[in-house]
């Protein structure tokens, strides 16, 4: 069964602030010139109810001309957790289900959709997520699945971490069948949960982040029964560039098959990144079909989460 | 005939007096210190007899001097008992911390020879002397080193440097003097306790490594890491001093690449070792450090030093005078030291790594026998 990502979307913020005023709004912890040698230069900012998510998902319904009926299941994903909702105390707990998943299949007129959340992995729910929508397609339980990830930092929140600024962002992902493009062939997760407490293992995740990283994306290249030559394009996430760099020299490839630089214009948007950088990176290379696709990222919790696409 | 020892509170000090204590009577050079030469000396004696049960400590004594000093320092009774008694000279003194300015590190190391080799002219009986030095003298020179070699190169850190120059004075001296050098490998450990005396900065890596705060480390995988124990250290210089001495003689004191792990082979078997005495440890999932080209390591150093991250600087500040050694790969050519004591044969690191990583884990990496000692 052929299971093919068939498209992609995404939308930004439309706020779009530079670095020093993220500094000069104490939003930062080192300085613009620092997080510039890193790559970054400026992030987006949702407005105040500006809905990310369901206006990435209309977009990829609009311009692909996909009917909502056609849509079996929805999946929604977030490295961030879903807005806070607080119960008043002795009030009942019926807030607390209000889940954005169900939200946005009525939004979108998905009325013949499952819809299910997906996160607690980070950035790297958005290749849970694929490879979720590729077993449900595989199984036979869905033709259509949609993906939408969502990740909207909460106003006041500092917007750095750990050397990456983060802009806010959504995506949507049609994971089809048959589809014969951007087909999804290997999947690599090292969830490591040691380092779950972000915060108390800051320096270990640090120092874990590169060897591990590394693995992750061998293992899941010779999983596709490739080797890192063969890979024709590596679709990064949004983490700073000199990382990606590092990693790069790490695994040999040489950075020229990588889709770097995104990081500068977009900012690190979460789950979207992946999904916003193999689009552009589609669309600004001319891949032949069939080439091997890596996707790397992430996900504080802690996860690396890797992926091979045939294009 | 007795044997003077100076730096005989080192780390190869206590192994190497018990050595020489079953072949004469050794004294030792202690420095007067605030705790007190005659209370460093008591310590010592129990580290010796630690480091060799059956030594006879009867014939252990100590005088004050200090190699820094205009005469070394020493009483006038006490220079007229050496100049009388003393045959035989084992300069251990050094200072091997890597981190130190060069001037602190020349002094630590050359002035301090300088005064050992001071101190030997004016002992009248002199047969042999043995000047301690290290395999990384050679510094960044890469291949095959002689022992006959000692080639102007460029350092990785001041101690390398400091004792470069120790040695060519030495060399200096050995028309004069009856001198051999013992340029001595990194010392692992006990291979009968696992005991690290002193840790030196590849105790650092592995600890570091241990509590998982080591992305990388640049080298080829296949390189051979040197490292001797302390008991066949401290034999084989005392039998090159005492037994088997050859004047203008230096010696590769290590243990060959068939007995040591590579690069690779070290940071496995550390791991699994890690994951063996500590399962705690190994739910953490913590991987060996990438190993790296000197470029891509380069660019997350620099990275870190930008990022001004203060614990990750701190801990590739420490690697560095450490690591870059590791980019000039060496083989230490040991046909004198092989000829010189044909039946000298130290354990593979395999053999005892084991002790070495459990004594280090049991001590917290040497921090609770530090504060246990007076």
């Amino acid at each position: 069964m052929t299971v093919g990502i068939r498209a992609l979307s995404y939308r930004f913020g439309s706020r779009m602030v530079g670095l020093e005023d993220l500094a000069e709004q104490g939003l930062l912890g080192s300085t613009p010139e620092t997080l510039r040698g890193f790559g970054f230069d400026r992030v987006h900012i949702a407005e105040p109810g500006e809905d990310l998510g369901c206006l990435a998902a209309s977009d990829l319904l609009r311009e692909h001309e996909v009917d909502p009926l056609e849509i079996d299941a929805l999946i929604v994903f977030g490295g961030l957790p879903p807005d806070p909702v607080s119960v008043p105390e002795g009030e009942e707990a019926t807030s607390l289900f209000h889940y954005p998943a169900g939200r946005l299949q009525h939004a979108l007129g998905l009325t013949r959709a499952t819809a299910f959340g997906m996160g607690q992995q980070g950035c790297a729910a958005v290749l849970s997520a694929l490879r979720v929508a590729r077993s449900l397609l595989i199984s036979g339980d869905a033709r259509n699945v949609l993906c939408v990830g969502i990740d909207i930092v909460p106003a006041g929140v500092r917007r750095e971490v750990i050397y990456n600024v983060l802009s806010d962002g959504a995506c949507a992902m049609l994971v089809s069948t048959p589809w014969p493009r951007l087909r999804p062939v290997a999947f690599r997760q090292i969830t490591k949960g040691y380092y779950w407490d972000t915060s108390a293992r800051r320096d270990e995740i640090i120092a874990a982040y590169f060897p591990t990283a590394r693995n992750a994306i061998r293992d899941v290249v010779a999983a596709a029964g490739l080797t890192l030559d063969d890979v024709a394009l590596v679709v990064p996430d949004n983490v700073s560039r000199r990382g990606w760099e590092i990693l790069l020299g790490l695994l040999g490839i040489p950075e020229e098959r990588a889709f770097l630089g995104a990081a500068a214009v977009r900012g690190h948007a979460i789950t979207a990144d992946l999904v916003v950088n193999l689009r552009d990176a589609i669309d600004a290379r001319d891949l032949a079909p069939e080439s091997p696709i890596a996707m790397f990222t992430f996900g504080f919790g802690a996860n690396w989460g890797a992926a091979v696409l045939r294009a | 005939m007795s044997i003077l020892v100076t730096g005989a509170t080192g780390s190869l000090g206590p192994s190497a007096v018990a050595r020489l204590l079953r072949r004469d009577a050794v004294v030792v050079l202690l420095r007067p210190g605030e705790t007190g030469a005659a209370a460093r000396f008591e310590a010592l004696r129990r580290d010796v007899v630690r480091a060799g049960p059956e030594a006879p400590t009867d014939r252990l004594s100590f005088v004050t001097g200090d190699l820094a000093a205009a005469d070394a320092g020493l009483a006038g009774d006490d220079r007229g008992a050496l100049a009388e008694g003393v045959t035989h000279v084992l300069h251990l003194a050094a200072v091997t911390r890597f981190t130190l300015p060069l001037d602190d590190a020349r002094a630590g190391n050359l002035e301090t020879t300088l005064g050992a080799l001071a101190l030997a002219e004016t002992l009248p009986r002199l047969e042999a002397m043995q000047v301690a030095s290290t395999l990384y003298v050679a510094g960044t020179r890469t291949g095959t080193i002689l022992e006959d070699d000692l080639v102007e190169t460029a350092f990785v850190n001041s101690y390398e440097q400091a004792k470069h120059e120790a040695e060519r004075e030495v060399r200096a001296r050995m028309r004069d003097l009856p001198l051999t050098v013992a340029r001595i490998a990194t010392i692992l450990g006990s291979s009968r306790t696992g005991e690290v005396r002193t840790p030196t900065a590849l105790h650092q890596a592995i600890r570091l490594v241990h509590q998982g705060l080591v992305p990388m480390i640049p080298g080829d995988p296949s390189q051979t890491v040197e490292v001797l124990d302390v008991e066949h250290a401290a034999e084989a210089m005392a039998a090159l001093l005492v037994d088997a001495f050859e004047p203008g003689a230096t010696y590769h004191v290590a243990a060959g690449p068939e007995r040591c792990f590579t690069l690779q082979g070290l940071f496995e078997e550390s791991l699994r070792l890690f994951a063996h005495l500590d399962p705690a440890w190994a739910r953490r999932g913590i991987e060996p450090p990438a190993l790296v080209t000197p470029e891509t390591y380069a660019l997350f150093e620099r990275t870190v030093h930008e990022a001004g991250d203060p614990a990750m600087t701190r801990i590739v500040r420490g690697l560095s005078t450490f690591l870059p050694q590791l980019l000039h790969p060496k083989r230490f050519d040991r046909s004198r030291l092989e000829a010189a004591l044909p039946s000298w044969d130290p354990p593979a690191t395999r053999d005892y790594y084991p002790l070495v990583l459990a004594s280090s884990i049991e001590t917290d990496w040497g921090r609770s026998r530090a504060e246990a000692s007076p």
